[in-house]
């Protein structure tokens, strides 16, 4: 069956992609100018801790070795020790990685409903009020400062309304205003390309059939166009996950959300190599079986693939 | 793939008689679709008051945007301070004012910097081939995958903070997309009649891609300027919100707007004003850039 | 005289192009009666397509519509109604294919479920009743293993088989009048005369009239009882089919039945008709076709002719100013 050779493919593909990655992100250290060791150390290390540092960590072995007790470690799960706070990386890791979940999941789900709708409703009505309208949500909604519109909604409904808290994440609630501040521009961006992936798909000979049978205009666009015009947008959207990292980062800034998009940012602040290293190799490897999950789905909702 | 709405339903002839041929009659077609669109026509006019205000900013400033006053800290707008005054008694409106300048430089140069370099690898990658190609395609697939904000901040990680860094960063992350796009025009326009004329005349390769597959580029990189534009504004306003941009002295407006956060319960407009510039030059940007692509080039996507 | 099947009277269709407005069909004429097959003929671009969209009224998401002028069918001017009686019409009474079969029909939904659609909502079947429709009508076109075709997506098809599907799909609802776009054009040649022949034997079975739009004038010697002739959105010739081969009156239908090759005739160079179908937008004054007609007087250039009956008959007319010559006093009956 076709699917299994597809998806057996995509499959291998991402194994030397993987590998890539572990290449690059391992040579990270290498390739930032200075003494690695040193880097690792700490600005305020002596000589001798250096040197300690440089035994420790195994620094003096040929490169390929290296590489080698590297992703050693990595296998075991050990990445390493926060230059900054001396903590396990992993740990570090994993106690910050929920939120950040969280908070995309929330932002993905409402952003790709919201944002099909509006750009369903564009197409059909073209030109028409509605269009201007949707398609005007969407500019703004890319055109809008994601730290910003934060700041707005903190003052408006937590500040003044004392609707939601400000930042943290004790309760659910803490998690609406973010969401509402990262889906906005996955939203505008899935609202104007699924408006122009419908309006594609309704030029398509089998809508004019459609219509000659006597289907309703309701059924025509959102049985019949809609399922192929979703197929596109799906792929689209899935892939826009990946992305929501560089918003989450933002938004985890102006609301104080303890997820890895701030350790990101406060890591590079203070130079903390080693949980930069980890975290680049989350990112990209995250990316990568995203790219592949979405791939595989493509196979199985598009049926010229799932069938021969 | 057939299309039923331009397929034999539709005279065919008719296309051929609309525009004619030559130039003139495409910068008139543009001017007549462009003008059409009442919103891209008022975002124009909102870009031409940002440049005039960076350009005569210095002359139209009610305060000095250095100054400082202690009787006046973080007021409210009123009649002598339109946008109100920051933590430091500084005028607000001064500041973003100056601040166009600081903005525009900062995003424009960016992009276009990104603009020469994509421009250059996209024409010797759709030109040339073979493994140049593939070399270029495959880095500039490899920017493409990562967030744009994410590049940035990397970047900007590695060369320290400061603006020239951000216009580095900015330019870096916006050269994969001109180098697609210009690559993709390079390879249909290589196909073209007049480049296999060129060539047989005895046109070196230099001339040929100055002279005919150039040209056919132009409006592919104004419109991806214009569309480009909003993003840099933003991006570096992030990454000088995220304090790896502009020292807070410097009147950049993500600065600015870092600073007023922590006088956001008493003092909103700090907050809002500078945000609200923002949103209104990026969104005037995005918006010209729409209207350009709807002209130009509906080809690519948004 | 009894009411015809299909009666187009003054029918008038506009383009909206950069602003302005091309008449893509200006003042057609003709009617179909009851299991009649008429042949609509002409090159691309003379509005031959556009007719058939705007009789059942097609045109959305198109830059078309309809400007003037009657489509009655059975009685009902088409025209007037209202999206939902119209709805009723198509497929129902009134059913259409087209040119591509390749992409008529949806490429992410079963060949059942498409079959069984018109079934439900105009014959109100059940599912289990509608399915077994679907496979009877499959059988019907010649698709052999109905049953497992049912289940199959279009891409797993070849253009043959979808052609069929298609009109399986067309003549599930047993429509009075069929309307056929070109249907063999896409395809190949041996599939073309399956297809025709498969076209023959439903129109006997069903006693169904057909609008058939071609440029193939084999096609139309094949199937065609009468033939219209098409010409930048106008008609210039109408006549039963046998008439038209043997002695075509207009210049153009000349033109046509003379460039289509014949079997036993050796010739060096084919014979083609000069020039170029006019630009919709720069219409020449007078008689369209006057720039390429070789028997072009000075008075085509100047003035449109009329549509006019040829010796008098009924069933015959021509707009040519060389029909009207031998329209001597008391030439004909009324």
């Amino acid at each position: 069956m076709k699917l299994g050779r597809y998806a057996l493919q995509r499959l291998l593909g991402v194994i030397p992609l993987l590998l890539v990655v572990s290449v690059l992100v391992f040579l990270f250290i290498h390739l930032i100018p200075g003494d690695p060791a040193r880097l690792l150390a700490g600005k305020d290390a002596t000589l001798e801790e250096i040197e300690g540092i440089r035994e420790q960590l195994g620094l003096n072995l040929p490169i390929w070795q290296q590489y080698f007790n590297y992703m050693g470690d990595l296998l075991r799960g050990d990445m390493g020790q926060s230059i900054r706070s001396g903590l396990p990386v992993t740990e570090m890791l994993s106690s910050r990685l929920m939120p950040t979940i969280w908070l995309t999941l929330l932002s993905m789900v409402w952003a790709t409903v919201l944002g099909l709708t509006i750009g369903v409703i564009s197409a059909v009505y073209r030109n028409r009020w509605p269009d201007y309208a949707g398609t005007l949500t969407a500019i703004s909604g890319m055109s809008i400062p994601g730290f910003w519109l934060g700041l707005v909604l903190i003052q408006i409904f937590s500040v003044e309304l004392g609707w939601f808290p400000t930042g943290g994440v004790d309760s659910w609630k803490s998690y609406i205003l973010p969401s509402i501040t990262l889906g906005a521009g996955i939203m505008s961006m899935l609202a104007r390309y699924s408006r122009s992936s419908m309006l594609e798909t309704l030029r398509e000979d089998y809508i004019r059939t459609g219509r000659a049978k006597g289907l309703r205009e309701f059924v025509v666009v959102g049985s019949h166009a809609l399922r192929n015009s979703l197929i596109q947008v799906v792929t689209v959207a899935g892939l826009q996950f990946g992305f929501l990292l560089g918003g989450s980062v933002m938004v985890e800034t102006v609301f104080s959300i303890p997820g890895i998009g701030r350790l990101l940012v406060d890591s590079i602040l203070f130079r903390d190599y080693t949980v930069i290293q980890a975290l680049l190799l989350l990112f990209a490897t995250q990316f990568i079986l995203i790219n592949l999950i979405v791939d595989l789905l493509y196979g199985v909702i598009n049926p010229k693939i799932r069938y021969s | 793939m057939s299309n039923h709405s331009t397929a034999e339903g539709a005279p065919p002839s008719v296309a051929a008689s609309r525009g004619g041929s030559g130039s003139n009659s495409r910068v008139r077609a543009f001017f007549h679709t462009f003008s059409r669109q009442w919103l891209a026509m008022a975002a124009a006019c909102f870009i031409l008051l940002l440049f005039i205000i960076a350009i005569f900013g210095p002359m139209m400033m009610p305060y000095d945007p250095q100054a400082p006053d202690y009787d006046a800290l973080m007021e409210g707008p009123s009649r002598a301070h339109w946008a109100g005054t920051d933590e430091y008694g500084r005028d607000i409106l001064s500041r973003l004012i100056e601040g166009t300048r600081l903005t525009l430089a900062v995003s424009l140069s960016a992009v276009l910097i990104a603009a020469v370099l994509g421009t250059v690898l996209g024409l010797l990658s759709g030109y040339y081939g073979g493994w140049l190609d593939r070399l270029i395609m495959r880095g500039s697939d490899v920017l493409f995958s990562f967030p744009d904000l994410l590049l940035a901040i990397g970047i900007v990680a590695i060369l320290g903070p400061g603006l020239i860094n951000v216009v580095i960063a900015v330019a870096v992350f916006g050269t994969p997309s001109f180098a697609r796009i210009i690559r993709s025009v390079t390879l249909s326009a290589k196909e073209t009649l007049f480049v296999e004329a060129a060539r047989s005349m005895g046109a070196g390769n230099g001339r040929i891609i100055w002279r005919h597959i150039f040209p056919e580029t132009v409006s592919s990189i104004i419109v991806n300027i214009s569309m480009r534009i909003g993003g840099a504004i933003l991006a570096a306003a992030s990454l000088s919100f995220l304090g790896m941009g502009a020292k807070t002295s410097e009147p950049d407006w993500g600065a600015m707007l870092s600073m007023g956060r922590d006088y956001l319960s008493i003092a909103p407009h700090i907050v809002y004003f500078p945000g609200l510039t923002i949103f209104l030059a990026v969104l005037a940007f995005n918006l010209v850039g729409d209207g350009l692509r709807d002209a130009l080039d509906p080809k690519i996507k948004p | 005289m009894a009411q015809h099947l299909l009666e187009v009277q003054g029918l008038k269709t506009e383009f909206k192009r950069g602003g302005g407005r091309i008449m893509a069909v200006s003042g057609v004429d003709f009617h179909i009666k009851k299991g009649e097959v008429l042949g609509l003929v002409g090159e691309s671009g003379c509005g031959k397509s556009v007719t058939s969209l705007s009789i059942m009224r097609l045109l959305k998401d198109t830059p078309g519509r309809i400007a003037g002028g009657s489509v009655r069918f059975e009685g009902t001017d088409l025209t007037t109604l209202g999206d939902t009686e119209m709805r009723r019409i198509r497929g129902n009474d009134m059913a259409m294919i087209f040119q591509e079969p390749m992409t008529s029909l949806n490429p992410v939904l079963r060949i059942g479920k498409q079959l069984e659609e018109p079934i439900r909502i105009h014959l109100g079947y059940g599912r289990k009743q509608a399915r077994e429709h679907a496979i009877h009508m499959l059988r019907l076109v010649g698709i052999p293993r109905a049953e497992e075709v049912i289940h199959d997506y279009p891409h797993q098809l070849s253009g043959g088989m979808r052609q069929r599907v298609m009109i399986a799909m067309a003549m599930s609802c047993s429509p009075k009048l069929l309307i056929a776009d070109e249907p063999t054009t896409a395809l190949d040649v041996t599939i073309q005369a399956q297809i025709l022949d498969l076209m023959k034997r439903l129109k006997e079975e069903q006693d169904m009239g057909m609008l058939l739009i071609t440029h193939d004038l084999g096609v139309v010697a094949e199937l065609c009882d009468r033939v219209v002739v098409m010409y930048a959105g106008r008609v210039v010739e109408e006549a039963p089919v046998r008439e038209l081969f043997a002695d075509p009156q207009h210049p153009y239908t000349k033109g046509l039945i003379q460039s289509v090759p014949k079997l036993r005739h050796k010739v060096r160079r084919l014979d083609s008709i000069k020039g170029n179908v006019p630009d919709l937008s720069q219409m020449p004054a007078g008689c369209k076709f006057a720039p390429r007609c070789q028997f072009a007087m000075e008075q085509c250039h100047v003035q449109e002719p009329e549509l006019v009956a040829v010796n008098g008959r009924s069933d015959r007319s021509s707009r040519c100013f060389l029909t009207q010559e031998p329209q001597v006093e008391g030439g004909g009956e009324g």
